[in-house]
């Protein structure tokens, strides 16, 4: 029996294609289902998948069509996130996927829907999963025949569940993302106004990145998590131009370029302080301007300083759950001078400069795929005193763990001083209530 | 309209019910999907999963394979992770995406029992029919491929069947039938592949949900072996349950959940109140043998609703989420949580916590 896979970043650069090993591709092998994977195997198990991101258009309900088991964890999801009452099923037989019948029944359940709301929703999202996939259903012609059988009633927008697509050009978060959006038309152009493309909530509310954009005149900056009416949704439309900050969302961005002509750029979360002022400074130049950055600049070294104080010789690990990209938070944290022993990542070609630069400091640290088949005999051989992400506590159960995974989305230099505050302040209580056990244990001892 | 729910998300599939038949006998089991079933069967419908290293694995389908149905590459995969664990058996547990493009299971069986030398389960679930099919259909895999047909002396054995945490009270339950039950064995909860083999060992089984009954009867009429049908329950948990139920029971009571566990309540409520109208009714299967007169399978999510209405129920006994498909209905709703309709919502860690929970009004 092999013990659980991993590649040292030395190993990795030293293969001359750099190319990614089948180990730590999941089409290479079964893929491994453990609470660690829980997140991001299964799209849709943990947090927004694409039946709870659908829902961010708002005064939107769902209809999952679909047979039941692609349905069965909203049971404990939507009840957990608040959401079960915006969603609705109907669930497809076996002559279902034999006929299509249950296309043609979507209008009527619509309506069925709609008399039994509270309060009338204004969007239905419909969404399919993996049969209609195979059935080749053409879900958008289906949206259409929909609106027009309940005379404009409602808007009805495709979604898709396709878990066979993952790793395809068009996975099922990307798409979602670009059905989100589906619903904006072009209006009269704010040029003081710009849209954040890439969460389903939005930035923290003390991110810089909003008195930014504000210092060139973009004082209103509008996210589709902030939006409560369809009519604010709206008002997205009318943007100067999309900011891309995430990845997933590019695709929909050029939809939106070619459909309404806004234009986008694209910004990445970073936690390495040198970099994310680059990163602003070369956003400003390419505007032709400039940001103050100084405040927040020295805040964030400030509270990176106070981290290095904190937790001089700690060792880290970096999961895959975490708000970032997990090579290069590790990345941020081998430069702030710590150790860093693993980390849990589904690697791409687009990690390859933090791979390379993370050769510079530790070629010995190992990455895990999460998915491998041999995780079922990870031993947990390393010592680590503290994990970052959800998935790297289920595999360092004893180290001191900060998840780094809220819903409302850390970015910039605020993200990494409140990223650098919670691990030092984490570790803090850690340390002080591992003191108080100690001295208890001593105390009783004492008094036997 | 067939197939809508409005006011209640799905209960457990039937992948997930196979999944939990065969959960605990040290087998790889693969659902042959392309990752979001095994997150549902996990996350959602094993309760066990976890707090133990179990090998659940996705077959990670993607569309190619569903296109050009690349059995060879699958067979590649499970040889592959074979290499980094040992396994009594493969169970492979079918979802949407095979029933649609026709995999054909029993090919797979062949090709991977020449290839890997090892047993291999092909349950042919399709993520369409209830939690209760998919259970029936492994123990009917578990038992003819496992089933020692040599052994012929009996034991002081009681073969549970029917028995996983989608149909018991806890997960504890297990543990629970075997003090109830002198020399019981229970089939997917505790019990080995060897208890299996020596299933023709036991003197009688004892059914406690109707997924268990189709093997129960294959094991009478093919090997002699009675059973009967009933659900073991410690006296005090049943004593402090029906003192908490019995000052809020009206005159027709409907109980919905699994169909042997609701009979037994409704014995019990029988014995106390003779002259109340009981009733009993769910979506998961009714065995006719086992129904009385106006028992009822419900098919549609309305169902409900109109069976409290034309049959004039004033108190229902069923599972927290369930009450509401009865928008409007003015009755006394008592809480009896059905881990396949809430799921971890309404779920305890022992059987003791689940009769203390139980009986509650909603």
């Amino acid at each position: 029996m092999k013990n659980a896979y991993y590649i040292t970043i030395e190993e990795l650069l030293k293969s001359a294609e750099l190319r990614i090993p089948g180990e730590l591709q999941s089409g290479e092998h079964l893929i491994y289902s453990s609470p660690a994977t829980l997140s991001y195997n299964s799209p849709g198990a943990q947090g927004f998948g694409v039946k709870r991101a659908g829902l961010v258009i708002p005064e939107s309900i769902m209809l999952l069509i679909a047979p039941a088991c692609c349905g069965r964890n909203t049971t404990i999801l939507a009840d957990e996130g608040g959401y079960s009452h915006r969603m609705f099923f109907l669930q497809m037989d076996e002559s279902d996927i034999v006929t299509g019948r249950h296309l043609s029944e979507i209008p009527e359940a619509i309506e069925e829907i709609l008399a039994v709301c509270e309060t009338k929703p204004k969007v239905v999202v419909l969404c399919i999963t993996c049969v209609d996939a195979l059935l080749g259903t053409d879900l958008e012609r289906v949206c259409r025949k929909a609106e027009e059988a309940l005379d404009g009633e409602v808007r009805v927008v495709p979604t898709y569940m396709y878990a066979l697509t993952r790793e395809g050009k068009n996975p099922p978060m990307v798409a979602v993302r670009e059905s989100i959006y589906s619903l904006l038309e072009k209006e009269e152009r704010k040029m003081n106004q710009v849209n954040l493309l890439g969460f389903f909530t939005h930035l923290a509310d003390d991110c810089e990145l909003y008195d930014l954009l504000g210092q060139i005149g973009l004082d209103r900056v509008l996210e589709v998590g902030r939006c409560e009416t369809l009519e604010e949704y709206r008002e997205l439309g009318a943007s100067n131009f999309n900011l891309i900050l995430n990845p997933e969302s590019r695709k929909a961005a050029f939809a939106l370029e070619e459909r309404l002509g806004m234009p986008y750029a694209e910004l990445t979360r970073l936690y390495q302080i040198d970099r994310i002022r680059r990163q602003y400074e070369l956003f400003a130049a390419a505007l032709g301007t400039e940001f103050r950055l100084e405040e927040y600049h020295r805040e964030a070294e400030q509270a990176v300083q106070e981290l290095q104080k904190v937790c001089k010789g700690k060792s880290f690990v970096v999961g895959q759950v975490v708000n970032g990209n997990p090579l290069e938070m590790a990345l941020a944290l081998l430069k702030m001078g710590f150790e860093v022993k693993s980390v849990f990542a589904a690697i791409t070609e687009e990690d390859y400069p933090y791979i390379r630069e993370i050769g510079e400091y530790n070629p010995e640290l190992r990455i895990y795929s999460t998915l491998s088949p041999t995780m079922m005999n990870y031993d947990g051989d390393q010592d680590v005193d503290i994990s970052i992400g959800t998935d790297a506590a289920f595999y360092y159960p004893k180290s001191v763990n900060v998840k780094w995974n809220d819903e409302i989305q850390p970015f910039g230099y605020r993200g990494l001083k409140n990223f650098a505050n919670e691990v030092a302040e984490t570790w803090k209580r850690a340390a002080a209530a591992a003191g108080k056990a100690a001295d208890d244990a001593k105390m009783n001892e004492t008094k036997e | 309209m067939k197939g809508l729910r409005k006011y209640i998300s799905p209960f457990s599939p039937d992948q997930s019910g196979s999944a939990s038949v065969l959960f605990g006998y040290g087998g790889m089991l693969i659902i042959m999907d392309a990752g979001g079933c095994v997150g549902n069967v996990c996350g959602y419908d094993e309760p066990r999963w976890g707090g133990a290293k179990s090998a659940i694995f996705s077959a990670g389908l993607r569309d190619l394979d569903a296109i050009l149905g690349r059995d060879e590459l699958l067979i590649r995969k499970i040889r592959q992770a074979l290499q980094d664990m040992d396994a009594t058996f493969i169970g492979l547990i079918g979802t949407p995406v095979p029933a649609t493009i026709a995999t054909d299971y029993r090919a797979l069986k062949r090709l991977l029992e020449k290839d890997t030398g090892i047993p291999v389960l092909p349950v042919e679930t399709n993520g369409i029919e209830l939690y209760d099919k998919g259970q029936e259909k492994a123990y009917q895999w578990l038992f003819r491929e496992f089933l020692d047909e040599s052994v012929t002396e009996k034991e002081n054995r009681v073969g549970i069947l029917g028995a996983t945490p989608l149909d018991t009270t806890a997960v504890d339950s297990g543990a629970e039938f075997r003090r109830l039950v002198p020399g019981g064995v229970v089939y997917g909860m505790g019990d080995t592949l060897e208890d299996v083999r020596k299933a023709l060992s036991a003197e009688r089984n004892l059914v406690v949900s109707p997924s268990g009954l189709k093997t129960a009867r294959m094991l009478k009429r093919e090997y002699g072996i009675p059973y009967e049908t009933g659900y073991p329950v410690e006296a005090e948990s049943r004593r402090e349950f029906m003192e908490r139920i019995l000052p809020e029971l009206g005159s027709h009571i409907l109980i919905v959940h699994q169909q042997i566990f609701a009979n037994e309540i409704r014995e019990w409520i029988r014995e106390q109140k003779p002259d109340a109208k009981v009733t009993v009714a769910g979506w998961f299967r009714m065995d006719g043998i086992l129904r009385e007169e106006g028992d009822r399978h419900l098919e549609e999510e309305s169902d409900l609703l109109k069976l409290v209405r034309d049959g004039a129920v004033d108190t229902v006994l069923g599972d927290p989420l369930l009450k509401r498909a009865l928008p409007g209905w003015q009755g006394t709703y008592l809480d009896l949580p059905h881990y396949p309709v809430s799921g971890e919502l309404h779920s305890v860690e022992t059987s003791r916590d689940y009769w203390k929970k139980a009986g509650h009004r909603r």
